[in-house]
């Protein structure tokens, strides 16, 4: 149950992280509390899925890694959103709706 | 979406956001069926009435007016693994066009599991849909 919730939220947690950003710069455990935050906590976001994720991300191109201080005053890497990103960002959340209303479509079959 | 409780969490798009989301920029769709969400659209087609794999596949890209594609590969494996979890049963039977294939069904184990996936399904995609509109 847990393991095919997790696959399931796989495709999405690039999109989920880019919207994160999108209003400014995160470090990486702000993004993932964020997220637990505003979703009321349904999606745990797991550190072997979010740092995987943001290094595929800053290889395409879709966010830019720079260290900074973080607000405890430690060393963080913070992530911003590249124009790249944005563009993704809008693709992929008409990407996501298309998916989700296909699935609610199948399951609200009778 | 309500701005009370969670308004610190909500992200407002800027005009960068709302350019790049009039510009219609979309990549290939994705049509590979994750497999958390493969299992539950099975066990759904399943709870309408047993079939083979091949009439899950079709029905399945059927309702979906096609945008989820099967791979068959990846609906024998996910067949094989609800089997041994006991959600299914399958049975050789004899097909209209007098062919023998495997008919799956679904268990009253495979029932409850159904249940319990689109409760999940649904509180996710929740989830996920507000944090996307967010400032839409």
């Amino acid at each position: 149950m847990a393991a095919a919730s997790n696959e399931l939220l796989h495709g999405t947690l690039e999109t989920l992280i880019l919207k994160t950003l999108a209003p400014g710069p995160r470090h990486g455990y702000a993004i993932a509390r964020w997220l637990e935050e505003c979703t009321g906590e349904v999606l745990q976001i797991e550190d072997g899925s979010l740092y995987p994720a943001l290094y595929r991300m800053e290889q395409r191109g879709w966010v830019q890694a720079d260290w900074g201080t973080s607000e405890l005053g430690r060393k963080a890497k913070f992530y911003k959103i590249t124009p790249a990103g944005r563009k993704r960002l809008a693709a992929s959340t008409a990407e996501w709706s298309r998916f989700s209303s296909a699935i609610s479509k199948v399951l609200l079959t009778v | 979406m309500t701005e009370g409780a969670n308004s610190g969490c909500l992200p407002h798009l800027d005009n960068q956001d709302v350019a790049a989301l009039s510009s219609g920029a979309v990549d290939e769709p994705t049509t590979d069926v994750i497999q958390g969400t493969l299992d539950l659209l099975i066990l759904k087609t399943l709870s309408l009435e047993p079939m083979h794999g091949f009439g899950i596949a079709r029905r399945v890209e059927q309702i979906s007016r096609g945008v989820f594609k099967v791979n068959p590969g990846s609906l024998l494996t996910a067949l094989q693994r609800l089997e041994r979890a006991g959600w299914l049963d399958a049975e050789w039977r004899q097909t209209p066009n007098a062919r023998r294939a495997k008919i799956y069904s679904l268990t009253r184990a495979g029932r409850k599991q159904l249940d319990a996936e689109t409760a999940d399904w649904n509180r996710r995609a929740a989830a996920i849909a507000r944090l996307l509109k967010a400032g839409a």
